[in-house]
């Protein structure tokens, strides 16, 4: 399995043009948001005392977002590739069995949504160090520590659920939109349901994230349960369907 | 006899009302190449897909190499490679990279012999291009390839030469046999194109609507079409009214050059020598006398269109 994995990451790298773009845009946004204060700060720096430290570093967020899209388009293609393009009928003609290359590609995934995201995640790290933040406290281990494990889990996550519902509905276009509509438009619609029903907010998977990233008031057994009970759905949904799609 | 490599009995399957394959029995044989001959939409693909446990029949059993695909796909396709279709590849990856990833997949040692098997479908000089840049004939080659890691025992090609130019047609038919006759393979191939059958297959059954109407090998299947003999002698009516008489002539036509095409019943016993024997016995002068078999595409469309009436 070891081989095969090794294998399918070299695949899944080999797609030069998204994982390019998925590296190349966070640290775009990364250096223009640098630029901008550097600009800023030169010019008026009474006004812009500060251009690294937490004021720089507190573009993460966005740096997520961008990363939480990317990590859903690899995910659901990754999901859904093999029958669209023919070729899962081929793999499993090798006597490679259906569940075996399902839960094989799991990590694969994991570690190529996160790595994409890494990048502007250091790079923003480096600037908040580097540049000058004249009168506000830099960038602790702690909260790097912190918003990398928010990073990781958002990205991952997200990836994940891409890539059960990308297996499960066979189309790489569908699967994007419908792991995005999950996050974009999804917590809003979840949110509602909380008004009507306030237990279930723990197990919200936002407010999860939140609460083992941040911290808070809630259970963070519940938390921690909900970020696997989360995924774990969705692959379960993809695996079914991995298991009985004629090839 | 060794055992079938591949043995299909009784295969069923239906789509809602639609039966793709109706009660199919056939054996292939190790090292031989069996064509499976039907019209389009005949089932031959349906066939192949249950064959490598891609699809499920409805009814009847299937093994190959000895297992049943329906119980123990993967000690049946361990060493069986495939081409369904078309062969289908990872369009950014290069041929080298596509065949080392099937490796993996098919573990052992296969990864070993990707750079042998580019050489031996002539892709070695293209094989760091990537597959998006292949012609369809590439891509079929590479399938081959692909279909060799496994080092397989049998192969199961689907319509591998559709779309190919008769260059590309020729260089697959050479590929074949050499599969056949230097490895000891069996390949089982399906087409609908009687001319590719012809000459690269030893065995073949004949199926339409799902059901296979003969089977056998290629030169039995001929020879049981009827035969006809080309006849010119010095007297041709009085040699039509001889010819006549004989209980194994089906037909005897005479055109107008005097030439007499007379037609054997397919089970006839009769030999050229007797009926040469007959003649001259009778006083006759014979200046020719000449066999003329069934090409398998009248026998072919003699078959479907028989088993149409039917």
């Amino acid at each position: 399995m070891i081989a095969v994995a090794q294998a399918d990451l070299r695949r899944m790298l080999a797609r030069r043009g998204l994982i390019l773009t998925s590296v190349v845009v966070p640290i775009a946004i990364v250096l223009i948001l640098t630029g901008v204060r550097i600009f800023l700060h030169s010019h008026n720096p009474g006004a812009h005392p500060t251009v690294g430290g937490e004021t720089l570093f507190a573009f993460i967020s966005i740096i997520g977002i961008v990363s939480v899209v990317f990590g859903t388009v690899i995910g659901a293609m990754f999901g859904a590739e093999d029958v669209t393009s023919g070729t899962l009928r081929y793999i499993l003609l090798t006597g490679f069995s259906r569940l075996r290359l399902y839960v094989t590609r799991i990590p694969v995934l994991a570690i190529v949504a996160v790595g994409v995201a890494l990048p502007a995640f250091v790079l923003l790290l480096i600037g908040a160090l580097a540049l000058p933040h004249a009168g506000e406290p830099g960038v602790t281990a702690s909260d790097g520590g912190r918003l990398l494990l928010s990073l990781v889990l958002n990205v991952g996550i997200y990836a994940l659920i891409a890539y059960g519902i990308g297996v499960a509905i066979r189309s790489t276009g569908g699967a994007i939109a419908v792991a995005l509509g999950l996050n974009l438009i999804g917590i809003s619609l979840f949110n509602l349901i909380t008004l009507a029903v306030p237990g279930v907010k723990p197990w919200l998977l936002d407010n999860a994230l939140t609460r083992v990233t941040d911290g808070g008031d809630t259970s963070i057994v519940i938390a921690i349960v909900a970020l696997i009970v989360w995924p774990a759905v969705f692959l379960a949904v993809g695996l079914v369907r991995a298991l009985r799609t004629e090839a | 006899m060794a055992d079938p490599i591949i043995r299909c009995q009784g295969v069923t399957r239906t789509f809602g009302n639609r039966t793709a394959l109706n009660d199919v029995t056939l054996s292939v044989e190790p090292g031989r190449c069996f064509g499976f001959l039907g019209p389009n939409g005949a089932g031959k693909t349906t066939l192949i897909r249950c064959i490598l446990g891609l699809a499920h029949p409805t009814s009847g059993t299937i093994t190959v190499r000895g297992f049943d695909i329906a119980s123990d796909p993967a000690a049946a396709l361990a060493r069986v490679g495939a081409i369904v279709e078309e062969p289908r590849f990872y369009g950014y990856l290069s041929g080298k990279q596509n065949l080392e990833l099937w490796a993996a997949y098919v573990g052992d040692d296969a990864i070993t012999r990707v750079p042998a098997l580019l050489s031996r479908v002539g892709l070695d000089e293209r094989s760091g291009d990537k597959v998006s840049a292949y012609s369809l004939g590439m891509r079929q080659r590479l399938g081959v390839a692909r279909a060799l890691l496994s080092d397989p025992e049998v192969l199961v090609l689907d319509e591998p030469t559709n779309g190919l130019d008769p260059d590309g047609v020729a260089e697959f038919r050479v590929l074949i046999r050499s599969l056949v006759e230097q490895d000891g393979r069996a390949v089982f191939v399906s087409s609908h194109l009687l001319d590719e059958i012809e000459k690269i297959c030893d065995d073949l059954a004949i199926v339409n609507q799902g059901r296979v109407i003969t089977s056998g090998t290629l030169a039995d299947l001929l020879a049981a079409g009827g035969r006809e003999l080309t006849v010119e002698c010095d007297d041709a009516t009085r040699a039509e009214s001889l010819l006549r008489t004989l209980p194994t002539v089906t037909t005897v036509t005479r055109a107008a050059s005097g030439t007499l095409s007379v037609q054997l019943s397919p089970d006839s016993p009769e030999t050229r020598a007797g009926v040469n024997r007959m003649l001259v016995e009778a006083g006759l002068a014979v200046s020719r006398l000449e066999p003329r078999e069934d090409s398998l595409e009248e026998r072919y469309l003699s078959l479907v269109h028989e088993a149409g009436e039917a």
